[in-house]
């Protein structure tokens, strides 16, 4: 193949050339840097959450009445609640939370061991420990396992002391995760030693508590017993159900609720399955985005790469008829037709080695994205290369049927 | 006007003659546009001044007045502790000073038969809210009292409960306690919402009601938005006397020198709590007007402007695209050009009908633009439903893409046409 006949051709037409060089470049560019995009989401997404997600159902409510401004009261009600839904069919166990894991934001507070002293700077991660409050089956419930010491029970309950203002002598029992266990003792176990939210009596397994959260933090959480009841505050009911269930217990779950007392209002029931789709979903829509612009701009450059072969074709008609009359086969010239496409692609990948790079950067000022690799760089390579030449069979197969005649009609 | 009239008959000839090849660049160009335009219907309301009347005018107080060294925390905060509050509103330096929090409540028109409630987003604030945020009355006013049970109610709950009439006077019950409408807004759209622009917040809708401050801490109204502490405490009343910052702090400064002496004004109070120990940093207060508010809160959501970036590289690939296809086609009609250059077409005819034929193009793609444009619309909002309300679609930004459309297919007819109507005449006739 005379690689210096084909520049010559291509040269023929320099700005056509140019402009399909630079789309296919940038085109390049987008496909790594959308494919980036779409690993980094679904590896967020697919991070082990290593708790019962798929058995978990979740409902948010608030007291619409006064009369829940009675502690006592609120308290009763919650209990009765949980009681009442445990009882459906196919509730294994049940409990309510202060928050729940998979959020922004949240309850949380910092959390050092006792004896710290005042002016130790601690690590920044520590300051912003999600603190959960629930029953005496607030960890099992999640379905997440104690590995060291106990559970908590209901000699735990610190709520009545709580309430009954003793709040700043109180020293409850706790539960602390496996990560931050180790954070704040290192070199020794945790059980045993009194924090600044109480004394450690469990180590729970980790499990994914902040999936936004960077290394270990993500697995921090500190667990009591105590019913907070406060009015104005989102109160969340977690249900364990037996697998397969979730549906059924949900249609039940308001009915059962709002029958021990009206006066509430039930915002929201959802899995916790839904509810980490959901806290994903704008990675996820951005990801979408991303593929759906991808996938237009890859057929955008195959009616290009089309056109481009086609209009070059016809320009050429006369030379490849000569071309047919010196001898040259049908497969000769299918040949210098597809190389032509493939050296245009060879240029477009040296260019796009750049537009992929520009593309990173300028995208990394907006959002987080990873650093693009030669892997991924092949990967969309590739792609440019099977669709510029799917683009080229049909200019290509018809340039075929020029007939060696040609030659003779112009001359 | 006979020649742009035959131009137009000229042009239309040329498309019918090259259906495919205008379909596709039709296509291309429109898909580029309404991508584009689709992103645009959610970044202009994003990107838009909230309150342009007097946004250089209005400020959010930020201070670091973290009480405690071993934290974290040495930034300059907006969320601030009651009492620094209160010494902002202390001040008669601004024309306006607010204090706020976020809560939410439940309302019952007490004479309604029903025992619903109605769940209320609400702002517990003072009495100059309106005033410094310009915001509607429908009906009546601000109240005059911090500690008396007025309120101020949002349109969408005076519908809720009242059915859209004047109540003002009339009585609600929220947690067993009554109280008094003396004032009604309009439908307020305010967006984003720059008072209360953090945690997510800043394309909320404005809230339903409005109720003193000092009414909403007596009572226990909850804090619904970003709370931090380094002591415990029990209830809202609770706050006023200890170290939790949630209350948030707007003034309206007229000039340069009221800010300069607001600034002074806060600087100096901080420096008191240094003197007293109280104010472990340096003292670093701010002020931030309302654009830079939602600049430093990144108000504008930074994955649309990720796509914007990547939906602007997309229409300059459908540029070129048809910008090559053009080419090819002005080569494959040189005959045609240089028989009407031999009859006396001079090369400006050329470039004119030329322009015509894009004005043509650019207005058929203007027209699928907007349509498909519209559609991706929908789709993007079906992946990010929070931006149902932020994302619109109206005249304006029509008209914004039929600008785009016409504009993007004369820049892309630009280099063709020149190459077009430059021919040399004795090359074509040969």
């Amino acid at each position: 193949m005379n690689i210096k006949a084909l520049l010559k051709a291509l040269l023929l037409r320099k700005f056509a050339t140019c402009l399909l060089l630079l789309q296919l470049a940038l085109t390049l560019g987008l496909v790594v840097n959308t494919i980036l995009i779409s690993l980094d989401t679904s590896k967020k997404i697919n991070d082990p959450l290593m708790f019962d997600v798929q058995n978990l159902l979740a409902i948010e409510l608030l007291p619409t009445s006064g009369e829940f401004k009675e502690q006592k009261f609120y308290q009763s009600i919650t209990e009765q609640d949980l009681k009442m839904l445990k009882e459906l069919d196919g509730v294994i166990s049940t409990a309510q939370y202060n928050q729940l894991p998979i959020q922004n934001g949240g309850w949380n507070g910092n959390f050092k061991d006792e004896n710290t002293p005042k002016d130790a700077i601690s690590a920044k991660d520590l300051d912003y420990v999600p603190i959960f409050y629930s029953n005496k089956m607030g960890v099992e419930n999640l379905g997440v396992e104690i590995i060291e010491g106990r559970a908590l029970t209901k000699d735990d309950d610190m709520t009545a002391a709580y309430y009954a203002g003793k709040r700043d002598e109180l020293q409850p029992n706790i539960v602390i995760t496996q990560s931050l266990a180790k954070a704040v003792y290192p070199d020794e176990s945790a059980l045993g030693k009194l924090s600044n939210h109480g004394r450690i009596v469990g180590i729970a397994k980790d499990f994914m508590v902040n999936p936004r959260w960077q290394g270990r933090a993500k697995y921090f959480a500190v667990f009591g017993n105590f019913t907070f009841a406060q009015f104005d505050f989102t109160q969340n009911y977690v249900l364990r159900v037996e697998p397969g269930q979730i549906n059924n217990v949900k249609k039940r779950v308001e009915s059962t609720i709002l029958a021990i007392h009206p006066e509430r209002d039930i915002l929201d029931v959802y899995s916790m399955n839904e509810r980490h789709k959901e806290f994903f979903s704008q990675e996820t829509g951005l990801s979408s985005l991303f593929t759906i612009l991808c996938i237009l701009m890859v057929m955008v450059t195959i009616v290009s790469n089309f056109a481009h072969a086609h209009f070059h074709m016809s320009q050429q008609r006369k030379y490849i008829g000569i071309r047919r009359a010196l001898g040259a086969t049908k497969r000769d010239i299918i040949l210098y037709v597809f190389s032509e496409n493939w050296l245009m692609s060879l240029f477009a990948c040296i260019l796009g080695i750049g537009t992929t790079i520009i593309i990173n950067i300028l995208l990394s000022q907006v959002i987080t994205m990873e650093k693009p690799d030669i892997l991924l760089y092949f990967m969309a390579v590739s792609i440019i290369f099977i669709s510029g030449t799917l683009a080229t069979w049909l200019p290509a197969y018809k340039t075929t049927k020029i007939s060696p005649v040609v030659a003779t009609h112009t001359l | 006007m006979d020649m742009f009239l035959y131009y137009l008959k000229l042009s239309k000839h040329n498309l019918k003659r090259h259906k495919l090849f205008f379909t596709l660049m039709i296509t291309t160009l429109a898909v580029g546009v309404a991508v584009l335009l689709a992103n645009l219907a959610i970044l202009r309301v994003m990107t838009s001044d909230p309150i342009p009347e007097k946004s250089d005018k209005i400020f959010s107080v930020n201070m670091n007045a973290w009480p405690e060294k071993d934290e974290n925390i040495s930034e300059s905060l907006h969320i601030l502790r009651y009492r620094d509050a209160m010494h902002i509103l202390k001040s008669n330096i601004p024309t306006f000073s607010i204090a706020h929090y976020a809560s939410q409540v439940y309302a019952r028109n007490i004479e309604s038969k029903s025992l619903t409630r109605f769940s209320a987003e609400t702002r517990a604030t003072t009495s100059d809210f309106f005033e410094l945020t310009n915001a509607p009355f429908a009906f009546g006013g601000t109240w005059n009292n911090e500690n008396s049970n007025d309120v101020v109610i949002g349109a969408d709950l005076n519908q809720k409960l009242f059915g859209g009439i004047n109540s003002v006077g009339k009585t609600i019950e929220i947690g067993k306690q009554i109280f008094r409408v003396v004032g009604v807004l309009k439908p307020w759209n305010l967006k984003p919402l720059f008072y209360h622009a953090t945690e997510r917040r800043a394309f909320n809708k404005t809230d339903d009601l409005y109720a003193p401050l000092e009414t909403a801490l007596t009572y226990n109204w909850g804090i619904s938005a970003r709370t931090s502490s380094t002591e415990s405490f029990s209830d809202a009343s609770d706050t006023r006397a200890k170290n939790v910052f949630y209350m948030q702090a707007f003034v309206q400064l007229e000039n340069a020198q009221q800010k300069a002496q607001f600034q002074n004004y806060i600087d100096s109070y901080s420096q008191s709590l240094k003197d007293s120990g109280e104010h472990p940093f340096p003292i670093n207060n701010k002020l931030y007007d309302v654009n830079q508010w939602l600049d430093k809160n990144k108000v504008v959501d930074q994955k649309i402007l990720a796509f914007a970036l990547a939906t602007v590289l997309f229409l300059a690939v459908c540029i070129f695209n048809a910008s090559s296809l053009l080419l090819a086609r002005y080569h494959s009609a040189k005959f045609e050009t240089g028989l009407r250059r031999a009859v006396g077409a001079s090369k400006k005819n050329i470039f004119y009908q030329g322009a015509v034929e894009s004005l043509i193009i650019g207005s058929c793609c203007a027209v699928l633009a907007i349509i498909l444009g519209w559609a991706f619309l929908k789709f993007s909002l079906t992946l990010f439903p929070y931006l149902n309300d932020i994302a619109s679609f109206d005249a304006k930004l029509m008209l914004l893409g039929i600008v785009i459309a016409v504009s993007t297919s004369f820049i892309s007819a630009l280099y063709p046409l020149i190459q077009a109507s430059n021919s040399s005449l004795s090359a074509q006739i040969k």
